[in-house]
């Protein structure tokens, strides 16, 4: 029998780590693009300041790699624990990216994170250049690698379903690969990271400047970070939109749930900005919508539908049906492996099995289910709406807060006014934690709204979980939970005192005060 | 371009020396607390075993036998 605390509490412990784990991954991936561009400008320029700044964020973004690198390392651990049969059956396909982003890309970055720290004054400048860009260069091929496979389990492509082995198997590595859903997640989170970084150096010179200290370093940092985080709060708005379309063509029921969208309006849909959504009462309490934005924004259309919940449900109810023909034939063909029929009906089927298998969850005789236990199951395939919904909005509104603050600061850049308004510079310190808190609502919205599945439409969540009691998992979580805090309060205590030292802080580099910027200038 | 080398370093060696310690140090934490929560939580035995017998008994009602198709998928 399944156990449905050792099932939520596994989630909640892979959900806790994954979130730990992203409050580092975005800076990263920010901030050594940043710093290639800082490094570009005084090879170019030969002006020291540049050179300090490279050195300076650097160091910080030493801190936070050295924090951050490894955190992932433990939802591995728990795909082999606590989600055995999901490993197993999908780890054909899942494991695939994960070992290229270890092997290739993760050591790309680890290695030359190394030179970039060590080699200042033993590489030429062009070769330090170089090194610096190749670890952003491997930041965002981790990431890239890390979103195939989370796009995989969103927009299951180019595996097909092996009865003999019981596992997934791939069919097509360049549809894995180039699975739209994968690409447009893979681009509009590496542009939240650029925000990310952005707003990170924007905010600790802003702090600087309120503080009166290195004006002229923080004033450049300013530019640099303004205009980069303009480009990027722009790309992230316009590659999100990409995402949610990809989103409305491969997951319905996930963009329906965000929109609390409960019946399938006329084309084109209208936006709820704001509503009180009630799952038991399946209705949107105090909707205010925006007309036609749903529609031109899901379909890119004036005339086509955005499909309800309702009828979203139906639609589930009708695969459920066919998952049932598809379990019972799937039982058959490993009863009899030579029966033809029963692997022609499997075949024609199985695209719905996962379906079947949400019986499970009312029945052990999934062939022979009620229609009142169908009813449930295909109710399951609703996420839960309420904080989707919520998640989602703030995600949004907070993006576009970004274009807004970034044009600002761009404007104040061009006039070379960025100090001039303490007020802005208060704004920009208060910034710090919005990128963290909109990346986490945009996974959430993520992977929340996939629910019931961890591969949609292929294998329910409930089912993935190992058959281990919930008291092993709470032991472990309380382990995760102890030494990540410990962890998170070191990283706070680092990033601060760094932070207070400011530019005269050094891990190996020269500051401009002490030497020019070349030998001989 | 210029391919000069960057002028060596003035600062005090102990700035630079309290940095890396630091990160040292964290990294090093990170080492002990992430191999404690593997033996402790995540080591082999305590990883449950699967097989496509077991995904089968799993899933299904009746899981039928062990099967093989031509390639080898148990590996």
């Amino acid at each position: 029998m399944i156990d449905n605390a050792a099932v939520e509490l596994s989630r909640l412990q892979f959900g806790l780590t994954a979130m730990y784990h992203f409050l580092f991954v975005p800076l990263t991936l920010g901030l050594s693009v940043l710093l290639g561009i800082m490094e570009s400008v005084y090879v170019m320029t030969g002006r020291a300041i540049w050179r300090d700044m490279t050195q300076y964020w650097g160091l910080l973004f030493g801190i936070n790699f050295a924090m951050g690198v490894a955190t992932g390392i433990t939802m591995e651990f728990q795909f082999g624990t606590n989600w055995a049969y999901y490993s197993h059956y999908v780890g054909d396909i899942f494991g695939v990216p994960l070992a290229i982003e270890g092997l290739m890309a993760f050591f790309l970055e680890a290695s030359f994170i190394g030179l970039f720290f060590f080699g200042w004054n033993r590489m030429s400048e062009v070769g330090h250049l170089t090194v610096t860009w190749l670890v952003a260069l491997g930041s965002n091929l981790s990431a890239l690698w890390i979103l195939v496979a989370n796009g995989w389990m969103q927009n299951p492509v180019g595996a097909a379903f092996n009865f003999h082995s019981m596992r997934m198997e791939v069919t097509s590595f360049s549809d894995v690969l180039f699975n739209p859903v994968a690409q447009a997640k893979f681009v509009h989170t590496v542009s939240a990271g650029y925000v990310t970084g952005a707003i990170f150096v924007m905010a600790i010179s802003a702090w600087f400047l309120l503080k009166g200290r290195n004006s002229e370093f923080a004033k450049r940092s300013m530019t640099v970070a303004a205009s980069f985080g303009l480009a990027s709060a722009l790309s992230v708005v316009v590659l999100g939109d990409e995402s949610g379309y990809t989103a409305s063509q491969n997951q319905k029921m996930k963009v329906a749930a965000i929109e609390a969208m409960w019946e399938t309006e006329a084309a084109p849909a209208s936006f709820t900005i704001f509503g009180i959504p009630d799952l038991a009462a399946r209705e949107t309490h105090d909707a205010v919508k925006v007309p036609w934005m749903l529609g031109l924004i899901a379909t890119r259309s004036v005339n086509q539908e955005v499909p309800g919940i309702k009828p979203l449900v139906a639609a589930s109810e009708n695969r459920i049906r066919s998952g049932m023909v598809a379990y019972g034939a799937l039982e058959q063909a490993r009863a009899h492996p030579g029966d033809a029929d029963a692997k022609a009906i499997l075949e024609a089927h199985v695209k719905d099995l996962g379906y079947g298998l949400l019986l499970k969850r009312y029945t052990d005789r999934v062939t022979d289910a009620t229609p009142a236990q169908i009813e449930k199951a295909a109710w399951d395939t609703v996420p839960n709406v309420l904080p989707l919904f919520w998640s989602f909005r703030f995600m949004v509104g907070i993006g576009f807060f970004f274009i807004a603050f970034f044009a600002g600061a761009f404007w104040l850049s061009a006039k070379r006014q960025l100090d001039r308004y303490r007020w802005f510079l208060g704004l920009a310190v208060l910034s710090l934690p919005l990128p963290w808190i909109s990346s986490e609502l945009g996974w959430f919205v993520a992977e929340n709204g996939r629910q019931p599945w961890t591969i949609d439409g292929v294998l329910p969540t409930f089912l993935s979980a190992s058959s281990i009691t919930a008291g092993n998992v709470w032991l472990s979580l309380g382990g995760f939970v102890l030494f990540y805090s410990a962890l998170a309060v070191i990283e706070l205590f680092l990033m601060v005192k760094y932070i207070r030292l400011g530019p005269e802080a050094d891990a190996g580099g020269s500051p401009a005060s002490l030497a020019p910027a070349r030998a001989g200038e | 371009m210029p391919t000069r080398r960057f002028e060596r370093t003035r600062v005090p060696r102990t700035r630079r020396f309290t940095y890396w310690r630091e990160i040292v140090g964290v990294l090093c934490l990170k080492a002990v607390g992430l191999t404690l929560l593997y033996l402790f939580f995540f080591a082999p035995a305590d990883r449950p075993a699967v097989t496509q017998m077991s995904v089968a008994h799993h899933l299904l009602t009746t899981p039928g036998s062990e099967t093989r198709d031509e390639v080898n998928h148990d590996r």
